[in-house]
């Protein structure tokens, strides 16, 4: 690499550049990066903003018909075609790649990078958190939900949760608009909470404010409050990598983590669930900064690297269905599941978002291990863990709720419906 | 043993060195990575390397086309020694961008006749792992006793054409992409990534001591960076084919 010797950090306060012999900067610092602060008005709605949307058009009442609507929808489908177009194998460090399972079509959470200059199997991850459709309905649960998911997807390939630090960066309106600077405050505020209760500290970011456009009534409006959570994270040992792809039929399936339904802002709701969540008190809730994930994380982390674990997904936009959905086709196997436990509405317990869980893959003979890592560490008794069924042979997605069937699905049927767009 | 020096060009744009450098210390060689700024200053004889490395990457930014900035360095300033350590019969191989500048400097086919690696197929650029397999009747010592290799292709250009009316000989024909239980891909998408005729993932010269290819064996030379590695598979790896090369040094 070619490089210049352009000059030396010296103890005098300013910043002084010359061209050979000639002056041409010579400024003091304090000028330099002090500057007047404006003072601007922010306003918070109460009102979930998402209430005021249109309905979508195609109400469903169907089960497998939302679930393939969610996993068609651009938000949730198969990045494969943009992730194919750059390239992620330079520097040949790559060894969880961005796509998963023997067909390299999963979608990973998280890349496990080992440099190939640095000894040993230290390694280290990148993940990410996003979701601006929630953002329209409660921007700081939005910025909560998303810090978490770039945690989750961290610690679901074998990150360590104390390990992590993360960027924030944010694409939003026009600051000067008051209802905008007050969900782009929401935010910040969700960001501060979601930090100091995970420890994961902030260490940069950028921002790119007025995102606006005209509409067709001729009214300015602002794109969604958008938040991108990036993060980095050491990985210990690379050769406990987990991906998310199921691995052997006969695996055990775990819901790990207080799993907290919330359908305010969900995918579910985007695309026309309402009818299956009719009178749901999950309707009203947004998904919340879940109390208890710093030890569960700690926890899976654990398990994690004592080889207890085949297979781990985060559940993420489209609820446990989705996650479950993608484990399936990424490994081409089946799921044979049962969500009765959940929720008395079959529709909630698959279909709802939530912060702070996990589907995992368990081979039989670790499950008496795996269930003592994850005895609650605290003095609420609730379980850590809920066992939801296990891994088949037969290419086909099962869920059951009280003895009915509510999901029953070809792979054939999410591969389609993934790889659509 | 003192392990060989091999001489990595490195162009403005280079991104492969560090894979390549790795390649080939786990073969057996001592890598070194010099850029053309530096050769252009001393003039270092390139008779101390017992063999020549062309990474892949970005030089010059593919600006007039992939590898034709660096092909045209090549020819200019370095044209002598290039030609030199080509005739002295000592080995070659030029990696994505690398296979690109020789194709573009003249120096592959080396048979007279005329090539280029143009855009691929598809349109665009292909990040993918691809099964190669050697040419059983390419008598080159690049490939002796090579298995199949499975290994990432990462390029935008890598449609390997001859001229109108030429064909490569069979014999000059280094490695295809097949699927992977070894059947010809037959220009079936995305098992030949980027619409090379007769699968044509790499050639060699006449001479056989010059081999050029677009996938990056050097980018599979340990377990850990297999694709299915956290499913319990391995197997394919391309560290052979340097110790392959650096046998003919």
């Amino acid at each position: 690499m070619e490089w210049s010797d352009i000059g030396e950090f010296i103890p005098s306060g300013r910043l002084q550049v010359q061209y050979g012999d000639t002056p041409v900067v010579d400024l003091e610092n304090g000028f330099l990066h002090t500057c007047p602060r404006r003072e601007l008005r922010a306003t918070v709605s109460g009102v979930p903003r998402e209430i005021l949307r249109t309905p979508h058009p195609a109400l469903r009442t169907s089960h497998p018909d939302l679930l393939l609507a969610l996993l068609s929808h651009p938000n949730l489908a198969s990045k494969e075609s943009i992730i194919r177009v750059y390239d992620h194998e330079v520097r040949g460090s790559t060894v969880a790649k961005p796509l998963a399972g023997p067909h390299a079509d999963g979608p990973s959470d998280a890349a496990v990078l080992k440099p190939l200059d640095i000894p040993g199997w230290r390694g280290f991850t990148l993940a990410n958190g996003i979701n601006p459709i929630l953002s329209e309905a409660d921007p700081y649960a939005m910025a909560v939900s998303v810090v978490d998911e770039a945690i989750r997807n961290a610690v679901a390939v074998g990150t360590d949760p104390a390990r992590i630090a993360i960027l924030d960066n944010f694409c939003w309106g026009d600051p000067l608009r008051p209802e905008t600077l007050g969900t782009l405050v929401q935010a910040a505020q969700g960001c501060h909470d979601a930090a100091l209760h995970f420890g994961t500290p902030f260490i940069s970011g950028k921002d790119s404010l007025n995102n606006e456009y005209t509409a067709s009534d001729g009214q300015r409006r602002a794109i969604p409050g958008t938040l991108l959570i990036s993060s980095i994270g050491i990985h210990p040992d690379v050769r406990q990598a987990v991906t998310m792809d199921l691995k052997n039929a006969g695996g055990q399936i775990y819901l790990l983590g207080d799993w907290t339904p919330a359908l305010a802002g969900s995918h579910a709701r985007l695309l026309g669930g309402l009818p299956l969540f009719e009178g749901s008190p999950a309707l009203e809730a947004v998904p919340v900064l879940p109390e208890r994930a710093p030890e569960m994380y700690a926890a899976l982390h654990k398990g994690i690297h004592a080889g207890l674990i085949r297979a781990a997904h985060d559940l993420s936009e489209g609820g446990l269905a989705v996650a479950a959905a993608e484990m399936s086709l990424a490994g081409r196997l089946g799921l044979s599941l049962d969500i009765s436990a959940l929720n008395e509405n079959p529709a909630v317990a698959i279909f709802a978002e939530t912060n702070g869980c996990f589907l995992v893959e368990v081979e039989p003979n670790k499950i008496e291990a795996f269930e003592s890592a994850f005895q609650p560490l605290t003095a609420d008794r609730r379980p850590l863990y809920r066992y939801l069924g296990c891994v088949i042979e037969k290419e086909v997605l099962e869920i059951t709720h009280e003895q009915s069937m509510v999901i029953n699905l070809p792979l054939s049927a999410l591969l389609a419906a993934f790889k659509s767009t | 043993m003192t392990p060989k020096p091999v001489l990595i060009l490195h162009a403005p744009g280079t991104n492969r060195d560090g894979d390549l450098a790795e390649a080939i210390r786990l073969a057996g060689g001592a890598p070194n990575i010099v850029p053309l700024s530096r050769l252009r200053e001393n003039g270092k004889n390139w008779r101390d390397y017992v063999m020549l490395a062309l990474p892949g990457g970005f030089s010059y930014g593919d600006a007039l086309g992939a590898g034709r900035l660096w092909a045209l360095e090549l020819q200019t300033a370095f044209e002598d020694l290039l030609l030199a350590f080509v005739e002295s019969n000592r080995p070659v191989i030029g990696i994505c961008n690398g296979f690109q500048v020789l194709v573009k400097a003249g120096i592959l086919p080396g048979n007279g006749q005329t090539a280029t690696l143009t855009f691929n197929a598809s349109g665009h650029f292909e990040c993918r792992w691809v099964t190669l397999a050697p040419n059983k009747v390419n008598p080159s010592p690049w490939l002796t006793d090579l298995p199949p290799i499975f290994c990432p292709v990462a390029h935008g250009e890598g449609r390997f054409l001859m001229a109108e009316g030429q064909a490569l000989p069979t014999e000059q024909i280094g490695l295809a992409y097949t699927h992977p239980d070894g059947t010809t891909a037959d220009g079936v998408y995305p098992v030949n990534p980027n619409g090379s005729p007769r699968d044509i993932a790499g050639i060699t010269n006449p001479a056989g001591n010059i081999i050029g290819l677009m996938p990056h064996p050097e980018d599979h030379i340990y377990p850990h960076q297999h694709p299915n590695w956290t499913r319990g598979e391995s197997g394919g790896m391309g560290v052979k084919l340097f110790e392959n090369g650096l046998k003919m040094a």
